[in-house]
C-alpha cells in the first residue's frame, strides 16, 4: 500500500488517485459509520476506523507499520467525522509522541519518547525531533546507518 | 564477479562516470555492474553504456519531501532506504565501489554487504577510503573554492585505482553541416549572453552559409530562447534525443551543462563557454576533442553556493563572440584542438609525484622542452633557461620533507621566480625543499593568496 485516503471517497475519485500517484495499492480508511463499498469492488483496501476504540489495536496500524503508507486527506466528505479525522491523522503517520513510539517499537527501540521530546501536544513531531533520541540508542549498526542517511537529508 | 557502482551526484556527473565504468568494463570483460543512481535522473539510463546489468534509483527527492511533509509517515525515507538496501543486499555483490565522495553515499555503501568496498564507506563508525592521498585532493580541492590542475574524472579514477583513457580519437563528422548551441545552464553565472551567441550564429551562418545551426532546448528553455532566437532556430529535445543529433553534429559550443558531457561520450569537437563556477579544468568535458574559453577575471572559477557580487557578471561579459568565432573557424578548418599546456602539465607532474607519494620529483624531459620552447610566456621563458644550463634533468625533493599538500602551487611559483632571477635558489639542480617551506610559510604568514604577492615571495627567497 502506497497511499492510503482518510475519508469516503468515490470510484471515480479512486480512479484519479490512482491516476494521480501511479499507484494501484491505494487503501481508503472511513469512520465505521460510513460507506466505501464501492471503491473496495474495484480494489482498493478499505479500512473502517471505530473512533471510540484505540486506533493501536485495530487492523489499519499493522498496515500502518507495515507499509507505512502517505497519508491523503479527502476533507470534503469527513461530515460529522472532522475532529475524528483531524487527530487521526498526526496518529497514522507517526507524528504524535505515543504513534511515534509505536514505530520505534516496530523497529525495535523501545523508548518512551514523551519523557524525552518537549512539544506542544497539536505540533506534529518531525524526524529532526527523534533522531538525536534514537541514535544514541543501543540500534543495530544498520539501523544507525540509515537514520544517519535520513540526518544528511534534512541538513 | 558483480560490482556495484554508487553514482548519487547530478546528471552531468552520471555521465561522467559512465566513463570511468565503461574502462573498468574492458578491464573486467566478465563483470556484471550495476548502477546506482538518484531517481531524479532516471532518464539518463537512456544515453548511458550498455554495460550495466541493472540501474537502481535512490528516490533522495521522495526521501527529503518525507522529511519534511505531515502527510508521509515520519519513517518512510527509512523504509524506502530499507528497501533498498534489502534489493541490493540480494545481488550479492563482491565489490561496491562508491563515485560520490560525500556522507551519505558513504552511509549507504557501508549497508550493502560486499566482499569489498572502494571509495567513501563507514567502517567501525570510522569514515574509510579519504587515506588514499587522491582520495584527500579530491575531498580538499574540489570543494567549493578549492584549486587542482586536475580533471575531476583523473582524480577519481586514482583515487578508487580505475584507470581511466581519453579517447584521442576525434569524430570529425566531415560530411556533416549540423552545428548546435547550447546556449542555457541552470545557474545565471555560468550563462554567456543570448544575444552573444546570436551574433555568433550570424558570423558562422555568414561566413560558413551551407551550415545549419540548431539550438539545442528543453521544454521549458523554450521561452526564455524565443526572446533572442526564432522558433525554427531551436531544436526542444529531450536528453536522448540530444545524444542523437550530438553524433551527427559537426561541432557543439556550450556552456557548462550536462550536454557537454553527452558530446564528450561521442566524441564531437565541443567549444566550451566557461564562465562563473564552471571549472573548465576540473570538471570541462572529458574529450581529446574539446576546448574550453575562460574568463581572465579574478574571481573565476568563483563558488557554485554563492552569487555573483558584482553588478554584472563580468567573467561572462569578457568572453568576446570574435574570441568563440576563431575558435570555430578553427574547428570547421580542421585545425587541431590543442590541449597542451606546459604549466598545467608541469603542475600535474609535480602534484601527480606528491600524491603517488613518490621518492623524486621528474619534473620535466626533453619532450617537454621542445613544446615549451615554442611558447613564449614567462614560464616558458625560465624552463628555457633551464634547458639552457643543462645541469638540469630532474629536480628532486625528499619525500619525508613535504608535508604541505598545496607545496605543488608555491613550488611552482618558486621556479618561476628562481628562473627569472637568473636561476639564484638553486643548486647544482636541486631545489631545496626548505626553500619551498620556508616561502610558503612565509606567504601563510603574510597573508599572502594571490599569483603576484606570491611570486614577490619567492622572489625575496630566491634572490
Amino acid at each position: 500500500m502506497t497511499h492510503l485516503i482518510l475519508g469516503p471517497i468515490s470510484v471515480n475519485q479512486l480512479f484519479a488517485y490512482q491516476q494521480k500517484y501511479n499507484s494501484h495499492s491505494i487503501g481508503v480508511a472511513v469512520a465505521e459509520e460510513q460507506s466505501a463499498n464501492e471503491v473496495a469492488l474495484y480494489g482498493a483496501k478499505v479500512f473502517k476506523i471505530d473512533f471510540k476504540e484505540n486506533i493501536y489495536n485495530q487492523d489499519i496500524y499493522s498496515y500502518i507499520l507495515k507499509y507505512k503508507p502517505i497519508i491523503l486527506t479527502h476533507h470534503e466528505t469527513w461530515g460529522a467525522f472532522v475532529k475524528n479525522y483531524t487527530d487521526i491523522f498526526a496518529v497514522l503517520t507517526g507524528r504524535t509522541v505515543q504513534s511515534l513510539e509505536y514505530h520505534l517499537k516496530d523497529l525495535g527501540v523501545d523508548v518512551k519518547i514523551s519523557t524525552q521530546v518537549s512539544t506542544p501536544s497539536n505540533r506534529m513531531l518531525n524526524i529532526k525531533d527523534v533522531l538525536p533520541i534514537i541514535q544514541n540508542k543501543n540500534l543495530p549498526i544498520e539501523q544507525k546507518m540509515i537514520l544517519s542517511i535520513l540526518g544528511e537529508l534534512i541538513r | 564477479m558483480k560490482i556495484l557502482a554508487v553514482s548519487l551526484l547530478r546528471l552531468g556527473d552520471i555521465i561522467m562516470h559512465d566513463e570511468l565504468l565503461m574502462d573498468l568494463q574492458k578491464k573486467y570483460p566478465k563483470a556484471k555492474i550495476d548502477l546506482l543512481i538518484n531517481k531524479q535522473f532516471e532518464s539518463v539510463q537512456s544515453v548511458l553504456s550498455k554495460c550495466y546489468q541493472n540501474i537502481y534509483v535512490f528516490d533522495r527527492t521522495n526521501i527529503q519531501k518525507s522529511l519534511v511533509e505531515g502527510n508521509y509517515n515520519i519513517f518512510w525515507g527509512y523504509q524506502s532506504i530499507a528497501q533498498l538496501v534489502q534489493d541490493l543486499e540480494l545481488q550479492e555483490y563482491d565489490i561496491v565501489i562508491n563515485l560520490t565522495y560525500n556522507k551519505l553515499s558513504a552511509y549507504l555503501c557501508s549497508l550493502i554487504p560486499s566482499k569489498q568496498k572502494n571509495g567513501l564507506h563507514v567502517f567501525n563508525n570510522q569514515f574509510i577510503g579519504l587515506e588514499n592521498p587522491w582520495a584527500e585532493h579530491l575531498n580538499h580541492h574540489f570543494s567549493a573554492y578549492g584549486r587542482s590542475v586536475f580533471h575531476y574524472l583523473e582524480v577519481l579514477s586514482k583515487s578508487l585505482g580505475i584507470e581511466i583513457s581519453k579517447n584521442k580519437e576525434h569524430n570529425y563528422n566531415p560530411k556533416s553541416h549540423l552545428i548546435l548551441m547550447q546556449c542555457l545552464t541552470n545557474d545565471i553565472k555560468k550563462n554567456w549572453e543570448l544575444e552573444k551567441f546570436k551574433k555568433l550564429k550570424t558570423m558562422i551562418q555568414n561566413m560558413y552559409p551551407h551550415f545549419e545551426i540548431k539550438i539545442l532546448a528543453a521544454e521549458f528553455e523554450k521561452k526564455i530562447l524565443m526572446n533572442t532566437f526564432e522558433e525554427g532556430d531551436l531544436y526542444i529535445c529531450s536528453l536522448k534525443e540530444a545524444y542523437e543529433i550530438c553524433k551527427q553534429s559537426r561541432l557543439l559550443i556550450s556552456v557548462d551543462t550536462s550536454i557537454k558531457h553527452l558530446a564528450a561520450k561521442v566524441n564531437i569537437p565541443i567549444i566550451e563557454i566557461s564562465t562563473g563556477s564552471s571549472d573548465a579544468i576540473k570538471t570541462g568535458p572529458w574529450s581529446a576533442a574539446s576546448v574550453s574559453i575562460t574568463p581572465s577575471t579574478s574571481c573565476y572559477p568563483c563558488s557554485h553556493s554563492h552569487h555573483c557580487q558584482r553588478e554584472t557578471i563580468e567573467c561572462a561579459e569578457s568572453i568576446s563572440v570574435e574570441t568563440v568565432f576563431k575558435q570555430v573557424e578553427d574547428v570547421l578548418n580542421h585545425k587541431e584542438i590543442s590541449l597542451e599546456n606546459p604549466q598545467i602539465d608541469l603542475e600535474k607532474k609535480i602534484w601527480s609525484s606528491y600524491l603517488n607519494r613518490e621518492d623524486r620529483f621528474i619534473v620535466y624531459n626533453e619532450n617537454d622542452f621542445e613544446k615549451i620552447q615554442s611558447t613564449q610566456n614567462d614560464f616558458e621563458k625560465i624552463l628555457l633557461t633551464i634547458k639552457q644550463t643543462r645541469s638540469l634533468d630532474e629536480i628532486a625533493l625528499s619525500k619525508e620533507n613535504i608535508q604541505a599538500s598545496d607545496y605543488g602551487f608555491y613550488f611552482n611559483r618558486l621556479i618561476q621566480s628562481a628562473c627569472l632571477n637568473d636561476l639564484a635558489g638553486y643548486q647544482d639542480g636541486i631545489i631545496e625543499v626548505e626553500k619551498i617551506l620556508q616561502m610558503r610559510s612565509q606567504c601563510l604568514q603574510e597573508g599572502v593568496k594571490n599569483d603576484t604577492e606570491v611570486r614577490a615571495v619567492s622572489f625575496e627567497i630566491t634572490s
